[in-house]
């Protein structure tokens, strides 16, 4: 050691950086060795069970017969007694399990379920959601949606305000899916920002929901709420075009926020109202550019014909390019009464004009 | 006994449809990648095709250009993830008798094999 110290500076430097260097490589081999004899004895435990856990799905999914009842029970106690003792060969059925419900459908889907349910492997999922880890809760909790487990309302209480965003997201989904009663309460609790992907998945989750468990989503647009609730809510309320929100989405139309205009805007034409026209024109004067393209969009939608000679007027006068497209294509969609207006706009045109216009009626073209 | 070739590159699903296909009494052939599959139908006569459209090596379209040109009698079902209307267009143009989305039943696919194998 002391003869380290005799040696000059950057030889001292080097040392220590070769010696972290190989540190590291040791760490590195390590990690790469345990990785890969993890996978090795993965492919031992496959090998071994995958026939027969395709014998076992074979009898109690895919040539499934209810009526065998005696069988059926024999072969679940087996296969609780002789391979789903291990934790290692119960998450290698529930991959199989989670694999196959993304594969297949229907009765299977259903069956797969089922499985899942008598067997009861969602012991360790459960036991998952005791864990400080981030990763193990999250995948806990997709496992527990995917196979539809109930689980305590008041463990989702305490998820829902986990540190972790990840959590809170998986467990706001597993809310609205899982909860039999009050499952959108998740909507009257949120205190932060929906992200996009989540919004996504919210949609998703609640676009597939039985229809009768659907609230009026207007409950949630107004000012009070997060925009991005109520950017969710807007897109809900058009997708399940509930009519009866136009009243509040009009009332919406006073946010100060433009983005949330927009998609106000957006949504009131995509409902197909005409009620909701004169509120909008009223706004087109004052409004900056992306705001008066969903109005011009949303005259279209909506289709009444009161205000064909606004959009014609905006295609004469205005100098945007974009302004003067969308108010081409909103006077087209007035089928008969816009095609007047069309030709009138064709005949009286220049050349610059009529390329907007050819532009427009072009159906193969989509923007 | 009837004969089917199963192209996917999914082995569990693979697996899974010959398991399932056997049972019901037809004789199965596999194959995991398009470069297998390509050969397969060079070599061997088949009552039936299946395929997945993403495949390694060659896709599922070229493996149905290549069935209808060696074996035109043989009746292709496309069973893909792919819910685009332009691949199940191009899938019928390019001479597929059938096309079914993931996730799919078994007994739907059973059904539409049994029609097929069978006119």
């Amino acid at each position: 050691m002391t003869q380290f110290f005799q040696f000059p500076l950057f030889i001292q430097i080097a040392l220590v950086v070769i010696i972290l260097c190989l540190i590291g490589l040791m760490f590195t081999s390590i990690g790469m060795a345990s990785t890969r004899w993890l996978g090795y004895k993965n492919a031992q435990l496959t090998e071994k069970y995958e026939p027969i856990f395709l014998k076992l799905f074979t009898q109690l999914v895919f040539d499934f017969h209810p009526e065998r009842t005696a069988e059926n029970a024999q072969t679940i106690a087996l296969a609780e007694k002789e391979y789903l003792q291990s934790k290692k060969v119960r998450r290698l059925l529930v991959g199989y399990i989670l694999h196959y419900k993304t594969l297949f459908s229907g009765s299977v889907g259903r069956r797969l379920v089922s499985l899942y349910k008598d067997f009861d492997l969602q012991r360790d999922a459960l036991s998952g959601l005791k864990s400080n880890r981030k990763e193990t809760l999250v995948l806990a909790l997709k496992e527990l949606l995917d196979m539809q487990v109930p689980v305590d309302p008041l463990l989702f209480t305490v998820l829902k305000k986990h540190k972790q965003i990840q959590v809170r997201e998986m467990a706001r989904r597993c809310i609205l899916t899982l909860s039999e009663q009050n499952p959108f309460q998740v909507f009257d609790e949120l205190n932060e920002p929906l992200s996009q992907w989540e919004q996504l998945e919210l949609f998703k989750v609640i676009s597939e929901m039985n229809y009768n468990k659907i609230p009026k989503f207007a409950h949630w647009i107004h000012d009070k709420s997060d925009p991005s609730l109520i950017s969710l809510c807007l897109k809900l309320t058009v997708y399940f075009q509930q009519y009866d929100s136009v009243p509040i989405l009009i009332k919406m139309l006073k946010t100060t926020d433009v983005t949330l205009r927009a998609e106000v805007i957006n949504a009131l034409g995509k409902l197909h109202q005409p009620e909701c026209e004169a509120a909008m024109v009223k706004l087109y004067d004052n409004e900056v550019e992306a705001v008066k393209i969903e109005i011009i969009k949303a005259l279209g939608r909506t289709g009444s014909g009161d205000y064909l000679n606004l959009l014609k007027s905006i295609f004469d006068h205005e100098p945007s390019v974009l302004l003067r497209k969308h108010a081409a294509k909103s006077i087209i969609k007035h089928d008969a009464l816009g095609k007047r207006v069309y030709d009138v706009l064709y005949k009286q045109g220049q050349a610059a004009d009529r390329i907007i216009l050819d532009h427009v009626a072009n159906t193969n073209i989509k923007y | 006994m009837k004969t089917i070739l199963l192209i996917e590159n999914d082995l569990l699903l693979l697996k899974t449809m010959e398991a399932i296909l056997s049972a019901k009494g037809y004789r199965v052939s596999l194959s995991k990648d398009g470069k297998e599959a390509l050969q397969q139908v060079h070599d061997n006569q088949f009552d039936l095709v299946i395929t997945d459209l993403m495949l390694p090596y060659a896709s599922g379209m070229e493996i149905i250009e290549k069935v209808k040109e060696q074996q035109p009698q043989t009746p292709v079902i496309i069973v893909s993830s792919s819910h685009s209307e332009e691949s199940i267009i191009e899938g019928f143009h390019i001479g597929a008798d059938d096309y079914i989305t993931k996730p799919f039943t078994p007994s739907e696919l059973l059904s539409r094999i049994n029609r097929l194998i069978n006119r």
